[in-house]
């Protein structure tokens, strides 16, 4: 049974290293597969040293794992072994489905605007602002992202 | 080999090189996942989950097909290797 210190510990651990890495779906696994080793790890330590305090053993476990920094470095590194051609091959394909998925968006959005306001908001109008918006959403996001 | 048919946790892969190598091949254990996903986006592993009694869930790594193909090939390398310098040490 792990106590709520050591569980206060892990999940500190678990904070340090998420603030080093991207937000994204690959981090978050990282994530997932750090938590669940780290809880492996510990109950392992405990089933052999029953009697040795829990903080002193998580100390140890963390130790083990290393550093959020030293994590974080190994992430960057795997990232940058990807091959070049499939990461540039996949960021087109990447961009034209959100080209895609957002002028879809746009049309529709416009077309049920202009058919609820019985045609008050003009069809062609509603496109081109949504349009600007869309635009204007991306820039953020890309901005806030890191994208280039 | 049991273990590339069955699959193998991040946490038993940690185990298995420390044990098997008494020690010599020291990685932080924390190093291993981002190792462990770029193999698995390159689809040398596939991943599934499994219930752990001691926490939460964990992810198996088995080695696909390709990989179990890059994995004997890798094996035959450095077997080579080490013949070449045994060879070497004996003249």
């Amino acid at each position: 049974m792990i106590s709520g210190e050591t569980e206060r510990m892990i999940e500190d651990f678990i904070k340090k290293t998420s603030r080093l890495l991207p937000d994204n779906f690959a981090a978050e696994d990282l994530i997932a597969d750090l938590r669940s080793h780290i809880h492996e790890a510990l109950n392992n330590k405990i089933r052999g040293n029953p009697d040795e305090s829990q903080s002193k053993l998580i100390q140890e476990v963390l130790d083990d794992v290393g550093t959020p920094e030293e994590i974080a470095e190994e992430y960057a590194i795997e990232q940058v072994h990807e091959p070049e051609q499939a990461r540039s091959s996949g960021r087109v394909r990447y961009y034209a489905i959100r080209l895609v998925a957002a002028l879809i968006v746009v049309v529709l959005a416009a077309w049920i605007v202009s058919t609820i306001t019985n045609g008050a908001v003009n069809f062609s109008l509603a496109v081109v602002v949504l349009m600007v918006f869309a635009v204007i959403e991306w820039f953020v996001r890309a901005k806030q992202s890191g994208e280039s | 080999m049991k273990n590339h048919e069955s699959g193998i946790h991040g946490y038993g892969i940690a185990r298995e090189l420390q044990e098997k190598t008494d020690g010599l091949l020291q990685v932080k254990e924390g190093t291993l996942y981002p190792i462990l996903h770029r193999l698995r986006k390159e689809r040398l592993l596939n991943v599934y989950d499994e219930k752990s009694d001691s926490g939460p869930s964990r992810k198996v790594y088995v080695l696909t097909g390709e990989g179990d193909r890059v994995y004997r090939q890798l094996t035959v390398l450095v077997r080579d290797i080490f013949q070449k310098l045994e060879v070497l040490g004996h003249d």
